[in-house]
């Protein structure tokens, strides 16, 4: 009965953060607006590149409809998979909130776990499935997509929850720095560009060369964005979606067991004096 | 109850230099200060009890309750609450099931969600039963008033709404004891006595053990039957609010307003019976005396003083608690030898305790002094 009550507990945060996401209609409005612009935007780049290129029909294994679909999976995906865990961290420390959260009966690191499913549950309703939805229509009847297939949306969804998780195990991770010091906002951002550059959302990952390509298969970044669109796509073999799981898996184990080893360290630096 | 013993926390703060060369300097220097927050404060409190911790700012209230609210792990010593250490792993969960904490200057609500969904959610964290939970809320929402602004966004709230919506929050899972550091700040007037009110009543329903830190000493007076004051990180007093009053004895200031000028020398008698020599203001025409009603009788000093001055009007105040507490802010504690009190004070060492001791990295090799950055 332990682990249910145990979900019991950490699902108020889950809620508690779902329910945040509807909190501010402005706030909606601008992740929509975020999505949509990155969206159209990397479209056009494509199409600029398709069209002034030397007439190549493909590039690294992407027709323009599938880099089409793809740079709008990306990015709304990398909305949808917004984690703030790292951010969240370094404001607790910030603001003294970290004191507070230490004295509940409750793990640190598993309260951001739920908390960042629940975002990602109220990003995915607001934001995620209705763009989705629209940039796979625009794709497959506006520019003749094909080869996507419902089953290939259905383990879309768990590969999208493997890499929010392992969003969050490296978020958690990075947001230790913050009982380090007070310039977050620069390894935030350093830390942003590097995930998303590593896990496909600004370029597809075949455009690397092929000896990086097989070191990032080692590696956690690929399983945020790139597996989770490719398999949406219909790009992937099922042996490269075990192959994809497995390591996502592995690395959620790895990164959260080192996230809890190095909190361990990090919150002896708790030292605020007075209130 | 809870038991401190010979608690010690110390932090290493990097030494910072001045000016551009002095901060890059700072990034290559191994140089720390070593500040001593707590240093070495034994106490016990009983179930039920309900104690005022004092001590000016820095003394190290807030970083005592901070480790026994299991914030902080200290250097040295070790603090038990109901046997259970808060800052041991295993034994830390039951720890904070058992306890509930206010800080006056955070909050532990959720600000972007309606008061409601952060109950909900301690609901959930203190694993509390849905009849516990409902019938609790009630109480709690009752007696501190909060049905205006139940479902009101926590960033809508005024500091008294979120005042008491914090101790609501802090009482939910009915812990046996409560930590409540400087709960009162910025309150006005009337909140403020709302607030204490409600303390008092909740400690009246349930009994709760109650560990308090202000600057208001009428918080103190009204809420706590005992109090510490800490200074420099030490124990300056343990004892009861009639002994830290009467410490340095039993005092009664006495005003005389007389209906024409006077000089020293009139009251040259009455000065020979008090402590300190009186004080006459600039026109004459006021006096203050300040008798020890230990050593002798009042109503005899008064009976000289209407027989000695003119004396149009008299004030008799007592030594309140706020005049003794500066007092030992200032000075220490320096009780004469017949004094009543039951304080465990002593001398202070004179210089400052909490001194900060320049170490060159190396010097410390105890991993469990923190560092700050």
């Amino acid at each position: 009965m332990k682990p249910i009550r145990t979900a019991k507990i950490y699902s108020s945060f889950t809620k508690t953060n779902f329910l945040l996401t509807f909190a501010y209609r402005g706030q909606v409005f601008l992740w929509l607006l975020g999505g949509l612009l990155t969206a159209v935007m990397s479209g056009l780049l494509w199409w600029a590149v398709f069209k002034f290129g030397d007439g190549a029909t493909s590039i690294a294994g992407f027709t323009y409809p599938q880099m089409l679909l793809y740079m709008i999976m990306s990015a709304i995906c990398g909305e949808a998979l917004y984690c703030g865990t790292a951010d969240e961290i370094a404001r607790d420390v910030r603001n003294g909130v970290i004191g507070m959260r230490l004295t509940k009966p409750i793990s640190y690191q598993g309260q951001h776990v739920a908390m960042a499913i629940g975002n990602f549950g109220g990003r995915m309703i607001v934001i995620g499935i209705p763009m989705i939805t629209l940039g796979t229509i625009v794709a497959v009847f506006g520019f003749g997509l094909t080869g996507i297939e419902w089953y290939n949306v259905l383990l879309a969804v768990p590969a999208l929850f493997l890499g929010l998780l392992l969003k969050n195990a490296i978020g958690f991770m990075f947001g230790q720095i913050a009982f380090k010091t007070q310039a977050m906002w620069g390894v935030l951002s350093m830390l942003d560009v590097f995930v998303s550059f590593l896990s496909g959302a600004i370029v597809p990952l075949s455009l690397f060369p092929s000896g990086v390509q097989t070191a990032l298969g080692y590696t956690p970044f690929p399983s945020v964005i790139s597996l989770p669109v490719r398999i949406f796509m219909g790009m992937c073999t099922p042996y490269e979606i075990a192959i994809g799981f497995a390591t996502s898996l592995f690395w959620i184990v790895v990164l959260n067991v080192l996230g809890a080893l190095w909190y361990k360290r990090s919150v002896r630096h708790v030292v605020v004096f007075g209130g | 109850m809870i038991e401190l013993r010979n608690v010690k926390k110390y932090f290493k703060k990097p030494v910072r230099g001045k000016g551009v060369l002095g901060m890059l300097k700072t990034l290559f220097s191994r140089k720390y200060t070593l500040v001593k927050a707590v240093d070495g404060v034994s106490f016990d409190i009983n179930d039920g009890e309900a104690v005022g911790y004092i001590g000016a700012n820095g003394a190290g209230k807030s970083t005592t309750i901070k480790i026994m609210s299991g914030i902080l792990t200290p250097t040295e010593g070790d603090i038990f609450i109901d046997g259970q250490r808060p800052y041991v792993n295993r034994e830390r969960k039951n720890v904070l099931k058992s306890i509930g904490v206010v800080f006056g200057q955070k909050t532990q609500l959720w600000l972007d969600l309606p008061l409601t969904e952060t109950y909900d959610l301690l609901k959930g964290v203190y694993d509390i039963p849905k009849d516990e939970y409902t019938k609790r809320l009630g109480e709690l929402i009752e007696l501190l008033d909060m049905k205006p602004f139940i479902s009101a966004p926590v960033r809508t709230l005024s500091l008294g709404q979120r005042m008491r919506a914090d101790l609501a929050a802090a009482m939910l899972h009915n812990p046996k004891t409560l930590f409540l550091d400087e709960p009162t700040i910025g309150l006005d007037v009337l909140v403020k006595r709302n607030l204490i009110s409600a303390i008092k009543s909740i400690r009246a329903q349930y009994n709760t053990t109650l560990l308090l830190t202000t600057h208001a000493m009428s918080d103190i007076e009204q809420l706590c039957e005992r109090v510490i004051v800490l200074d420099n990180g030490k124990t300056l007093f343990d004892g009861t609010i009639d002994g830290i009053k009467h410490m340095f004895g039993d005092k009664r200031n006495i005003t005389v307003t007389t209906n024409r000028p006077i000089t020293s020398d009139s009251v040259q008698t009455l000065s020979d019976r008090c402590d300190v020599p009186p004080e006459i203001s600039q026109d004459g025409r006021q006096v203050k005396f300040s008798v020890d009603a230990g050593k002798q009788h009042v109503n005899e000093f008064l009976k000289s003083v209407l027989t000695t001055l003119p004396v149009e009007d008299i004030k008799i105040t007592e030594t309140d608690i706020e005049q003794v507490v500066r007092t030992i802010y200032e000075n220490g504690i320096a009780p004469p030898p017949e004094s009543e009190s039951d304080g465990t004070g002593g001398e202070p060492d004179g210089e400052n305790d909490r001194k900060e001791i320049e170490t060159d990295g190396d010097g410390q090799k105890d991993g469990k002094i923190d560092e700050t950055d």
